[in-house]
């Protein structure tokens, strides 16, 4: 794998890496959300940095370049990342639901206990 | 004395819910109690207005959640406060309400879930598009090829249940296009089910909410879930 774009990818994944974070430390996710970003920076510079050794798994699995089959496992990385995102926010949904039924419950009960006295 | 709670869904319905609930203020049982409960979806006119100036009972939603999850807050309600029988009915005055007695009278020959029904008979002022009436038949079929079991009106939203089913919907329901669903769930629940004939009105106000492009994802999810439900309900209880 050409070395300027080993270079480039890992430059790419430290900014990322930044970028989390600053993220966290803005609260603007929570260090439980961010270690799935952590995990998937942290692999692709594995990859990257093994890349020299990789050529014979590479050629194995049917890949032309190992760049590739290292762009290949980012999307496969990706789509399970995003996937994970749908399936949390599925159950964030159902629990939204629930909330907002039982709200609009209490606030009927509020309302009849309220007019008893 | 049995009590009886008529669930009313209502989005946007500030035209019709006041005759609603005065049509079903004329509908007297002997030997129940009939309530009744609007659920106000969130609704973006002034339906909630209309409720408080009229002294309606309802259920305000912070948000809108949608028919299913708007019906389930009905049945949560009915389940939290005991309720012997459920009903469920438009807020868009669609539906009939002095067809309640009857409904009631089959939930008392034991079946626990009573649906109102356009096809049955010929007696429907109700006139669908042949689309419509298509992919109702369609879902009827697939219904009919799950279950064993054959529905005519399988998006019907005028039904009545028992106990029963009142505490299965309080704990489970659709939040979208609930209808064919939990039909599935109950027959394969080895529930009673039957199909009585009710006369519809056309809505008096607003318009169907499935149109378009809609219609393809709702034939499309609506079967999806029927399948998943013919699969995943275990028998009885």
């Amino acid at each position: 794998m050409n070395i300027r774009l080993v270079i480039l990818l890992i430059a790419f994944c430290v900014l990322f890496v930044t970028y989390i974070f600053y993220n966290i430390f803005k609260r603007k996710i929570t260090l439980q959300y961010s270690l799935m970003w952590f995990s998937y920076c942290l692999i692709m510079i594995v990859l990257l940095l093994s890349s020299p050794i990789l050529s014979s798994v590479t050629s194995f699995l049917g890949f032309e370049v190992t760049s590739n089959m290292i762009f290949f496992l980012g999307f496969v990385a990706l789509l399970i990342v995003s996937f994970n995102i749908t399936r949390f926010l599925s159950s964030q949904k159902e629990k939204i639901v629930i909330l907002t039924q039982e709200v609009g419950i209490f606030k009927e009960e509020l309302k009849k206990y309220n007019g008893k006295d | 004395m049995q009590s009886i709670l008529i669930i009313i869904p209502a989005y946007n319905e500030e035209k019709s819910i006041l005759q609603v609930v005065s049509n079903i203020k004329k509908v007297k049982l002997e030997g129940a109690r009939i309530d009744y409960i609007i659920i106000n979806d969130g609704s973006t006119d002034n339906t909630r207005q209309v409720c408080i100036d009229n002294d309606l009972n309802f259920i305000d939603l912070p948000c809108n959640l949608g028919i299913g999850g708007a019906v389930q807050t009905g049945y949560k309600y009915a389940y939290y406060n005991n309720y012997d029988i459920a009903i469920q009915m438009d807020g868009d005055n669609q539906h009939d309400a002095n067809y309640i007695p009857e409904l009631v009278s089959e939930i008392n020959k034991n079946y626990d879930l009573v649906i109102g029904s356009r096809f049955v008979k010929e007696l429907s002022e109700f006139k669908s598009s042949f689309l419509r009436r298509l992919g109702i038949n369609f879902l009827s079929n697939l219904i009919k090829l799950c279950t064993n079991f054959k529905v005519y009106d399988v998006t019907s939203g005028y039904r009545a249940c028992n106990k029963k089913v009142i505490k299965y919907f309080a704990l489970k329901y659709p939040v979208d296009y609930p209808e064919p669903d939990t039909l599935v769930q109950i027959l394969k629940k080895k529930m009673k089910v039957i199909e009585i004939p009710v006369k519809m009105h056309e809505r008096s106000t607003g318009k169907s909410s499935i149109n378009g492009f809609k219609s393809i994802y709702y034939m499309i999810k609506v079967s999806l879930a029927i399948i998943i439900a013919n699969i995943s309900t275990k028998g009885s209880d």
